[in-house]
């Protein structure tokens, strides 16, 4: 647990998922190629990762990452996550991550963190760090699951963070209020793209990088029955195409004002500007 | 009996529209179901005359709690006070996917050791099971789900489901609401300076990028919405959030806000991946863009190629003409 001043134990959970912007959807079944997926460090989690290394520079500590993945991941971007300030990268490989289910993840990510956690004979993490949601399937709630699996405190969505001392200090932006709030840690935070940016890795983390250890953990030594209870929640039936197929219509005409007078009639011919 | 829960989301002792939409989808549930819809309102004043409202879009029974401490979302107490009343055996508890029940859906969720499927564009029964579609892969794909367990918890995107009078009796229950905080203190709200209308419950969006040219040309777009009506929001590309043009609480795309409005109009937005991300699923969609082979064309219905500076003033005097 941390004393006042003293150092920062961080976890940051990674998710290396698909690239989205990259992924092909078989033309016949409209399931998506995963067979040929380009893979990436989901979004948000560079996010966590990066205000994981600022909270670091500011009160020292060590980072550690941990991912559940259902095979190993391109060995380039283990390293990227090390080169961007992880002391340690732990990987859970396990069938259950096909499923994408957030029960069955935050079930095993906050197992194989309490497992960590004794590895370097901690009580508790004193922060974990996750991003608001995966680009793939955009649940948005391993996080809270994580930190109720722990016992800790949950603050989703933050913008900003800050410790002092036992205390944690975010801010979220809801709408249109950012609600400044307070825990005592230990605290899981989940973080977006507004957080913070990203820095790229300099050429000494990158060369350091190699260095790091990456451990795989058996989920067999994963205490409490935590598979046990890692039951999906969600069953895929099926997977379709998006429903709609666009116009695609150009609205020409003599110069701007005919092509702005007949797009809006047009627009109010179909409806669209009633409600 | 299978009853269902709705979360009636208020502002301002006012109903937010998405909490209709969510009593709609509530009710076909519900009545797949035979069972009752129960809104749950927790509001600083004003329940009665929304708990009426709640009953004439198919609330059975509304649960409602007024407090001026939770005002604003506190979201341990909301989560608490929806765990609690949801614990009383409902066969499904809905929330707006809006920003607040995107983030005390998954509170309710952890506290009832429940399922939760997070973002949803469509709502069925079949045999009995809840069934549900929520896109995935950035708006590419929609996987099709059933919700398993005793209580399954859905949010619902807005603008999806079009709300639906339906009367019911709306009677108002009281409902006790917890005292304490919990563990996460708010020591400060602070005006983010946002708009109203989150962009992401908006029915109509207007978004500008990079073609804007510059920030100071956003009144063009200000002018253009306030045209469009007062139910219209401004959305933002990524390159000009990240340019610092624009707040990223107006951002959509994959890092940013997804959106499902019924017109999208895309002004000087080339259409990258992780913006179609973000908006693809918009019923209709309007770009205006003066490079041709700009990708946000392929998934318009309508395009205009032309300079946006020249494009917007014309639409907005259009649309200001009596009809």
């Amino acid at each position: 647990m941390t004393e006042a001043g003293s150092e920062l134990a961080i976890a940051v959970c990674i998710k290396f998922t698909v690239d989205v912007n990259r992924l092909r959807p078989d033309p016949a079944t409209a399931a998506p190629d995963l067979g040929h997926a380009h893979y990436r460090i989901n979004d948000f989690d560079e996010n966590a990762l990066e205000e994981a290394v600022r909270l670091k520079e500011r009160h020292g500590g060590r980072i550690v990452g941990v991912s559940l993945v259902e095979r190993e991941p391109p060995r380039e971007l283990l390293l990227r996550a090390l080169a961007a300030g992880l002391d340690a990268l732990y990987l859970v490989p396990h069938a259950a991550a096909a499923s994408g289910d957030a029960f069955v993840t935050a079930t095993i990510l906050a197992a194989a963190l309490e497992e960590i956690g004794a590895v370097y004979e901690m009580v508790s993490w004193d922060l974990v760090l996750c991003g608001d949601a995966s680009c793939d399937t955009y649940d948005g709630q391993v996080g809270p699951r994580v930190a109720e699996a722990l016992g800790i405190v949950p603050i989703t969505y933050a913008t900003r963070l800050d410790v002092r001392d036992d205390t944690i200090v975010a801010e979220r932006t809801i709408e249109d209020y950012v609600h400044v709030v307070e825990a005592t840690l230990p605290a899981l935070v989940t973080v977006g793209s507004e957080t913070n940016k990203p820095r790229l890795p300099h050429l000494r983390q990158i060369m350091d990088a190699g260095r790091k250890p990456i451990v795989r953990l058996t989920t067999a030594g994963l205490g409490r029955g935590a598979l046990d209870r890692a039951r999906a929640t969600l069953e895929l039936l099926g997977v379709t195409a998006p429903p709609s197929a666009r116009r695609r219509m150009v609205v020409g005409g003599n110069g701007p004002d005919d092509v702005a007078r007949k797009l809006v009639r047009q627009l109010q011919s179909d409806g669209e500007l009633t409600q | 009996m299978p009853n269902v829960l709705a979360f009636a989301e208020q502002r301002d002792g006012k109903l937010r529209r998405a909490s209709l939409e969510v009593m709609t989808a509530a009710r076909t549930v519900a009545d797949a179901l035979g069972g009752e819809v129960h809104a749950l309102l927790i509001a600083p004043r004003n329940t009665a005359a929304m708990a009426a409202d709640l009953g004439r879009y198919g609330a059975d029974k509304v649960l409602a709690g007024e407090s001026a401490a939770l005002a604003q979302y506190v979201p341990e107490a909301y989560a608490r006070a929806v765990a609690d009343a949801a614990g009383a055996g409902y066969h499904t508890v809905f929330f707006p996917a809006s920003p607040m029940g995107k983030d005390l859906a998954p509170r309710v969720a952890v506290r009832l050791d429940a399922a939760l499927a997070s973002d949803v564009t469509a709502v069925g029964v079949e045999s009995g099971e809840l069934v549900v579609t929520r896109p995935i892969y950035g708006g590419r794909i929609f996987a099709t789900v059933t919700v398993e367990g005793a209580c399954r918890i859905v949010s619902l995107r807005p603008n999806v489901v079009r709300a639906a009078e339906s009367a019911k009796a709306g009677t108002l229950q009281p409902l006790a609401l917890p005292a304490e905080a919990g563990r996460t203190k708010v020591r400060e709200l602070k005006a983010a300076g946002g708009a109203k209308l989150d962009v992401a419950e908006a029915p109509i969006v207007v978004s500008g990028g990079r073609g804007m040219k510059a920030p100071e040309n956003w009144s063009m777009l200000e002018e253009l919405a306030a045209a469009l009506g007062g139910s219209c929001a401004l959305g933002a590309s990524r390159a000009v959030v990240d340019a610092g043009w624009r707040p990223h609480s107006e951002q959509v795309g994959q890092t940013g806000k997804t959106v499902s409005p019924q017109l999208y109009v895309a002004v000087g937005i080339s259409g990258a991946m992780q913006h179609l991300a973000g908006m693809r699923s918009a019923k209709t969609i309007v770009a205006i863009n003066k490079d041709a082979d700009a990708p946000i064309f392929k998934v318009a219905d309508f395009g205009i190629v032309g300079d946006a500076m020249e494009v917007v003033p014309r639409l907005t005097a259009e649309l200001k003409k009596p009809r």
